[in-house]
């Protein structure tokens, strides 16, 4: 009880810094949060005088430990928005083959077929083509790619 | 004051366990209430800790499997131990996660009785030789059938086809005949080039002899014509000569011939015997001179 009632500024400045130099150390972004949040009630108990009792510490603290998460959150989906081609295509196989053209290795029969792509055969959705054909990977599914003849 | 402690409490500990960093490589799926509901990719995500919580966390990268080594049965009665290595890559987590379970030794499984029943259908050497042609086949299958489990394989390699010790020691004892047989064939081939070689060398030489002889014989002819025809010019000129002249001149020229004849003779070393012709006798009378040179001779002797 005296912990949480007895904290100065500084209090809260050391604790924010130390958070995050904690998070430098462990993996996963958790204590960042918590240590913006301790270095901003610093702050605000800094720049306002001995005016927040322990209790509305220790909410604000709570508080901006959600908002900033949310913020971050927030900026980071606004971004992806406005730059939908950075959407990577890092570890999606089937998203990195987009809009590239391929020969059939077999004939596409029944909407289903077999182009080589690489050193190695991918398993083609699209209309009836005979082998041998270029086609143009316009989607995927799981291992499976949707293509249509290229012209 | 207490009631705020447990909000700050339940706020730690949301954030502890609602905050999700999911590393490059890897994609979670998320479960509300156990079932399925989506999937974080890499990045910074929030979960509502209370309902939600994280299913499997998929590994997106391209994935090793080691096959481990077994004994395949080949068409022709071999017994071989073949072990392999297959690459693949899960490219829907989803399906990866649920519509599979165990999904490594699955795929293990899959691998190993593929390769046996497309290895089992072939004889030894084709095995030995054909390794891209049975990688192709093996892979072709196995993508097909881990294709509704959201994965896809790019590779399969045989890594090693073993067969038995005896087994390969008649290989290398084959091998060892082959080339022989091989090396044999190269030298008596040489020999019976080399004596044709040699036969018609010979053949070549008797032939050139026989043309040089010919040719000779030719030449001497053609030298006794020659020889016969100045002969006959020689006894018409002289002839025609006496016939316009007189005796006496062919008489000059055979006295002269004698006496060179005579002198060589007479001058000539280890002389004991002088021939003269009987003929001569008159012919030496007539030329003066010639006795003294007789004399000449036989007093030196």
């Amino acid at each position: 009880m005296e912990f949480f009632s007895g904290l100065d500024y500084w209090h809260w400045l050391v604790l924010g810094l130390l958070l995050l130099i904690l998070e430098m150390f462990a993996p996963g972004a958790i204590l960042l949060w918590f240590g913006i949040a301790a270095l901003i009630v610093g702050s605000l108990m800094l720049f306002l005088g001995e005016v927040l009792d322990p209790q509305w510490q220790w909410l604000i603290f709570s508080v901006f430990s959600v908002v900033s998460i949310l913020v971050w959150r927030g900026f980071s989906k606004k971004r992806q928005r406005e730059h939908p081609e950075e959407e990577e295509s890092l570890n999606q196989r089937g998203k990195a083959l987009i809009g590239q053209t391929y020969t059939l290795a077999t004939a596409i029969e029944d909407g289903v077929g077999k182009a080589k792509v690489g050193d190695t055969y991918w398993r083609v959705t699209g209309p009836d083509l005979p082998q041998g054909e270029k086609v143009k990977v316009i989607g995927f599914e799981g291992a499976t790619l949707k293509v249509d003849k290229a012209n | 004051m207490e009631f705020i402690i447990a909000l700050v409490a339940l706020v730690v500990i949301g954030i502890f366990l609602g905050v999700k960093t999911v590393s490059q490589g890897s994609q979670y799926t998320v479960e509300r209430f156990g079932k399925y509901r989506k999937t974080l990719s890499p990045g910074l995500h929030i979960i509502i800790p209370i309902i939600d919580r994280i299913g499997a966390k998929v590994n997106m990268m391209e994935q090793v499997l080691d096959i481990p080594a077994q004994q395949v049965i080949s068409q022709d009665n071999a017994t071989v131990t073949i072990d392999a290595v297959c690459f693949y890559q899960v490219v829907d987590p989803v399906k990866a996660t649920y519509e599979v379970n165990q999904l490594h030794r699955a795929m293990q499984n899959l691998v190993m009785t593929n390769i046996r029943t497309v290895l089992g259908s072939m004889d030894l050497d084709w095995m030995l030789s054909k390794r891209d042609e049975i990688n192709a086949r093996i892979l072709t299958i196995v993508d097909e059938a881990t294709n509704p489990w959201g994965v896809k394989v790019t590779r399969i390699e045989i890594k090693d086809i073993l067969p038995p010790r005896d087994l390969v020691d008649a290989m290398a004892q084959q091998m060892k005949a082959e080339r022989l047989k091989r090396a044999q064939i190269l030298e008596a081939e040489g020999s019976k080039r080399s004596e044709v070689l040699e036969a018609e060398g010979e053949k070549q030489a008797q032939i050139l002899k026989a043309e040089g002889e010919r040719e000779a014989a030719f030449r001497e002819a053609e030298a006794r014509e020659r020889l016969a025809e100045a002969e006959a010019n020689a006894t018409t000129m002289v002839s025609k000569a006496i016939a316009e002249g007189n005796v006496q001149a062919i008489n000059y020229f055979v006295a002269q011939k004698y006496v060179e004849a005579l002198g060589e003779i007479a001058t000539s070393d280890n002389q004991k015997v002088l021939m003269l012709p009987l003929e001569a006798s008159s012919v030496i009378g007539s030329v003066a001179g010639v006795a003294e040179i007789a004399k000449e001779a036989f007093g030196k002797k």
